[in-house]
């Protein structure tokens, strides 16, 4: 979508981040969400958009290292930060050894939740790499997912953190 | 706000970023060993923070009840307030927590009380800067949320409760707080001054029950009657003071 | 069982699928919908006229825009695509808007004038049966009756010796698909059409959307997987039309992906239904008598409305064998939004109600639940639900069976209750048709062919909405030909290279890609040696496939593409139709799955909330063919059944939604799930059977209802009745003194 800057808010700002390492200038209306610049802007459409309230995780992205709802995000507040998305975690070689965990274990199905699922799953495991039962499902309560009723996503969690 | 714009209201035209302002978002301890929090601090920095857990345990368990990791990285303690049904405000009003306000002439404090209560509500171009909870915290503190879902949701009854006996296990201070839904928390001073100097016989709490439904004014909607909110704060409240005997 | 990554895994968790609704093309317009402000209303004007004169807007559509029939619905087309003087409920389209960008687009919508005299709404089935009730289409507002008889069901009564009599309600259940409906429509430059929009049906979007557009069917083209969920939502068309239409009018790519609240107001739901059930059992425990009244509310419009209630009515005795069966079903239309199909397909609603009888009526004689089951559950060779002849397997008694296991072994080690909490634990079981039932059109097909790059391709015209049909596609293939999966090209979702395969719906995907194999390999493979033998000069007799081609004295003597170099392709194509019973019983199934679901519970007894501590499943449908897909069927089924059973519920009053989004509509976090899902696969079918492995798509979904229900009566004696639970009801049953001590 190239926003339209008169509905989005008065003017336009310059904006520069760090997105999965690699510095991004653009400019862009300041409120329009994090979401839709990452997506629609930028074309990184790893980072899914469901229920544009911050009710189901499927926009999970880091920003400064903390999970974050990036529908929630407005696009001033990535001023001067550092953001990782799905696509930081693997190149063209190879995947993550949370994504390995995630193929191995079926921790998705139709995968529309699991880039935020990887990286709340990142999150949790650079915090707290022996994860207990509790501290899987607190990591993850903001996560929906419709398919897998979770057992694939816990058994995940629990290869990727004892391999 | 952005909730409020995907339901098709729209943005404010002008918006003033305070992300900038560090001191708005720093937990500090403060010279009389109260904890003094800044109203931008994020609300999961809050619940994690060293201080928090260690002085103020039952407040970082009250943050851990709200939305999810992901959204308290975004949300702040003093958001949380302002939104005015926030579960942060049930256990600061137990904990009888004050504010601090950036008004036109300067710095105002008030207690989270008189605030909640709208007896003292500050101007509207005030900036809520910091919250202040007393420590050590003497008593016993209680928080209970209930929703609709075991996590990541919306509260249909959140109580909470600070509680001091005497040597004589009669209740020597007390605070209830009672809130859930669209309705704003708050204490219910009738029923606490009904326990102050009192033990905790099954006659007292039996009808202890029943002023805490009629004072919780807790408001139904088509999820949760209004009945059942009350019962719930009652059964609640009533089961964590059980406890104490 | 195998173990196996799927083929679209990587993909997956990579992020770097592209859905068909992260799609973007050049010069791609943005639309939305103007859906209907009244759940019921003449429209009296529609004026678009400023709407188009926003900077921005390229086209603006009303019903006068629709070139050929402004209808759809898979059986019958009666939703108007847009609406000129009637609208039925608030998902009713008015008018579409393209524009430069989807704020410019919503703003048009703004703008777009429309005077509604409202009408009355009718928002029950109660209301709409009512003798004064408006009149919602001109048949009336009944859309379907079916019903079911056997024996003389008054004799019967009067000869039990205990009879119960329930009436059970279940709720409006939202498909929650993660990915929201849309994708892009693009007008190429021949004049044709291709829509990107997921489907679980391609061919039959291109004819309804032939039909709508008046264009030939062989100028659109339908690309429709992946998608992000579906569980039965994206059967019936969505936004294609508009998109389509958008795309016509304005010769640009348009794309419309529906935000949350669009999608919750226009997209179907699962019938709500009110069933009475009376079940007579004489004094040994026999089942005598049965009787059933469906109500369904359907909505405002058919869709599937008619084969889910004939659904409900073939499956209201379920897996017991009883003498008089009286089943009468109706489906009424009301303004409440519409319902159509959705995982289990009518079938959970009805076993919902069948297993609380089963508890209900032990508890009044006395006997063990597992008992009076047991005396009445069908066996193999009993006649079908609906007397017709089935497919034979022992599956009722064993999924019976290893559910009674697990409950005894549970109930033993039971957790101890706290001071506020009881603990419970209770059972359900259930058999479930797939395929569409006798009458109904069901073909199913698939091409093999060895293409000129050497690949061997497998097309099928399914679509892979996250239940992983490529994954059994993969392992099904793998094993008959005796390749490898890298030797594969697998292609599906895409009318201009696939097969035509009927939908991907009913649990019938993994079945008929294991009847297509069965047809299609021996062809195949005698031709693929045929020319290995004309290539390499060997006998036939000593060649065979495996990994990387044709192999000969344990080697591979032939790679596919030294085999296909050069050569035309070796094409095989089968088109055959889903096996039905032989007996001609209308709608009537003739090959079945079967589950056994154990349930344990906590309550809180301060605020009546329920948990679901531990959830097993039995499941018997022959060969499992990838284990992680079928165990994610099961596991996913049941927490979804989870979520109807306790908190699920599209609430709506007098015709308008009361849930617009996941902050009042809830599906199960993982919170709310066991920690440890369990399950168990009964994969033995009998001697000669020809059938393979059945879908399981639907049946871990089914029976998970009535084993939490049971569970929680078994924990403080509350009799449930009504899904989800409210915990409002949980706490008066209390109040009124049914709590009982199930601690000694």
């Amino acid at each position: 979508m190239k926003t339209n800057p008169e509905k989005a808010g008065a003017g336009v700002i310059g904006l520069s981040f760090r997105l999965n390492g690699k510095p991004v200038q653009l400019t862009v209306p300041p409120v329009i969400r994090a979401v839709d610049l990452i997506r629609n802007e930028l074309g990184q459409t790893g980072t899914k958009i469901s229920c544009g309230i911050g009710r189901c995780g499927a926009c999970s992205v880091l920003i400064n290292g903390k999970l974050s709802v990036s529908c929630l995000t407005l696009a001033y507040q990535l001023e001067g930060a550092s953001v990782e998305t799905v696509e930081g975690l693997s190149d063209q070689n190879g995947v993550h050894p949370i994504q390995e965990a995630f193929l191995e274990e079926g921790g998705f199905q139709c995968g529309y939740c699991t880039p935020g699922m990887v990286m709340a799953a990142k999150c949790l495991l650079e915090s707290n790499p022996k994860p207990s039962e509790a501290a899987i499902q607190e990591a993850f309560s903001g996560n929906l997912c419709r398919c897998t009723g979770y057992g694939g996503i816990i058994r995940s969690v629990q290869r990727a953190c004892s391999s | 706000m952005q909730m409020q714009r995907e339901q098709g209201l729209s943005f404010p035209p002008h918006l003033i970023s305070l992300e900038g302002i560090r001191e708005l978002a720093d937990i500090e301890e403060t010279v009389d060993g109260s904890i003094r929090i800044g109203a931008l601090t994020d609300l999961e920095t809050c619940r994690n923070h060293p201080l928090v857990k260690e002085k103020c345990p039952v407040l970082s368990e009250a943050i851990s009840t709200i939305a999810s990791p992901a959204v308290r990285n975004r949300g702040t303690i003093g958001g949380n307030i302002l939104y005015g049904v926030g579960d942060a405000i049930p256990v600061l009003l137990a904990l009888d927590a004050r504010l601090s306000w950036f008004c036109e002439n300067g710095i105002r404090s008030e207690w989270m009380y008189d605030y909640v209560s709208e007896q003292e509500s500050p101007a509207e171009s005030a900036i809520l800067t910091d919250i202040t909870v007393s420590s050590p915290i003497k008593g016993r503190c209680f928080f209970r949320k209930v929703g609709r879902r075991e996590a990541f949701i919306p509260s249909v009854v959140t109580v909470a409760m600070y509680r001091e006996m005497t040597d004589e296990q009669t209740i020597k201070e007390i605070r209830m707080v009672a809130g859930g839904g669209v309705s704003t928390p708050r204490r219910l001073k009738m029923c606490e001054r009904e326990l102050i100097g009192k033990e905790l016989t099954d006659d007292v709490l039996a009808s202890l029950s029943d002023s805490i439904k009629e004072e919780s004014a807790l408001i139904g909607d088509v999820f949760a009657s209004v009945d059942y909110r009350r019962t719930v704060a009652a059964n609640l409240l009533l089961a964590a003071l059980q406890s104490d005997r | 069982m195998k173990k196996k990554i799927r083929p679209d895994g990587k993909e997956k968790v990579t992020g770097r699928l592209k859905y068909l609704t992260d799609l973007t093309f050049p010069e791609m317009l943005w639309a939305k919908v103007l859906r209907s402000a009244y759940p019921h209303a003449r429209i009296l004007s529609l004026s678009t006229e400023k709407a188009r004169q926003l900077p921005g807007v390229q086209a603006v559509i009303t019903h006068e825009d629709v070139p050929a029939l402004n209808g759809f619905g898979i059986v019958t087309p009666d939703q108007p695509v847009l609406c000129k003087d009637t609208v039925r409920y608030v998902g009713d389209a008015v008018a579409a808007v393209a524009a430069e960008s989807v704020e410019i687009a919503a703003r048009a919508l703004e703008l777009i004038e429309v005077h509604y005299e409202p009408l009355p709404v009718v928002d029950s089935p109660e209301k709409a049966l009512a003798k004064s009730a408006p009149l919602l289409h001109p048949g009336g507002n009944i859309l379907h009756r079916a019903g079911f008889q056997r024996g003389d069901i008054q004799t019967a009564f009067s000869r039990c010796v205990n009879v119960v009599e329930e009436t059970y309600e279940v709720p409006r259940q939202l498909h929650a698909y993660m990915e929201t409906e849309g994708g892009v429509i693009v007008p190429e430059k021949d004049g044709t059409l291709t829509v990107y929009v997921g489907t679980q049906h391609g061919f039959k979007d291109r004819f309804q959307l032939s039909r709508i557009l008046g264009m030939p069917e062989e100028e659109i083209r339908i690309i429709s997987s992946p998608m992000g969920g579906s569980f039965g939502g994206k059967d019936e068309l969505n936004i294609q039309p508009y998109g389509a239409l958008l795309a016509l009018a304005t010769g640009r790519p348009v794309k419309i992906h529906q935000t949350r609240q669009e999608s919750m107001r226009s997209s179907i739901k699962r019938h709500p239904m009110s069933i009475t059930m009376k079940t007579g059992v004489d004094q040994n425990g026999r089942l005598l008598a049965h009787q059933t009244t469906i109500t369904a509310d359907t909505g405002a419009y058919a869709t599937l409305g008619p084969a889910i209630l004939d659904f409900a009515v073939e499956h209201a005795c379920g897996p017991y064998m009883i003498e008089a069966v009286d089943t009468k079903g109706v489906s009424v239309f009301t303004n409440n939004g519409v319902s159509g199909e959705f995982r289990g397909f009518g079938g959970n609603q009805i076993t919902f109600a069948l297993e609380g009888q089963m508890d209900r009526l032990a508890a009044a004689i006395g006997i063990d639940a597992l008992e009076l089951r047991r005396l009445n559950i069908r066996r193999e060779q009993d006649p079908g639900p609906l007397g017709q002849r089935i497919v034979q397997t022992n599956g009722a008694l064993e999924v019976l069976e290893s559910a009674a296991q697990v409950y005894r072994d549970k109930k033993q080690q039971m957790p101890k209750a706290s001071e506020w909490k009881r603990t419970g634990i209770g059972m359900a079981v259930t058999m479930h048709g797939g395929g569409l039932g006798f009458g109904r059109m069901d073909p199913a097909g698939g091409r093999l062919s060895l293409k000129e790059n050497g690949k061997v391709e497998i097309a099928f015209g399914f679509e892979e909405a996250g239940q992983g049909i490529l994954a059994v596609i993969e392992a099904v293939a793998t094993e008959e030909l005796g390749c490898r999966k890298e030797d594969l090209s697998i292609v599906i979702g895409d009318t201009a290279l696939v097969p035509s395969s009927g939908s991907t719906t009913a649990s019938r995907g993994t079945s008929m890609v294991w009847h297509s194999l069965q047809r299609l390999k021996g062809s195949f493979i005698k031709q693929v040696l045929a020319r290995a033998v004309q290539k390499t000069g060997a006998e036939e007799s000593v060649l065979s496939i495996g990994p990387g081609g044709v192999w000969k004295n344990g080697k591979c003597a032939l790679s596919f593409e030294s085999l296909a170099a050069g050569e035309e392709p070796i094409v095989v194509s089968t088109q055959f139709d889903f096996p039905v019973s032989p007996d001609a019983i209308d709608s009537a199934h003739y090959l079945y799955t079967y589950s056994g679901v154990v349930a344990q519970t906590e309550v809180d007894l301060l605020t009546g909330r329920i948990k679901v501590t531990g959830l097993h499943q039995s499941t018997a449908a022959g060969p499992v063919v990838n284990e992680m897909g079928y165990r994610g069927q099961i596991e996913g089924g049941g927490v979804m059944a989870l979520g109807y059973t306790l908190m699920e519920d599209v609430v709506m009053t007098e015709g308008q939604y009361a849930t617009e989004n996941f902050d009042s509509y809830l599906v199960p976090g993982i919170q709310d799930v066991p920690f440890d899902l369990e399950l168990e696969a009964i994969e033995t079918l009998p001697p000669g059977d020809h059938y393979g492995p059945r879908g399981v798509g639907e049946i871990g979904t089914v029976a998970v209802a009535p084993a939490i229900a049971n569970a929680i009566y078994d924990a403080i004696g509350f009799r449930v009745s009504r899904l989800p639970v409210k915990p409002e009801a949980v706490l008066q049953s209390m109040e009124r003194g049914v709590l009982y001590e199930n601690q000694s």
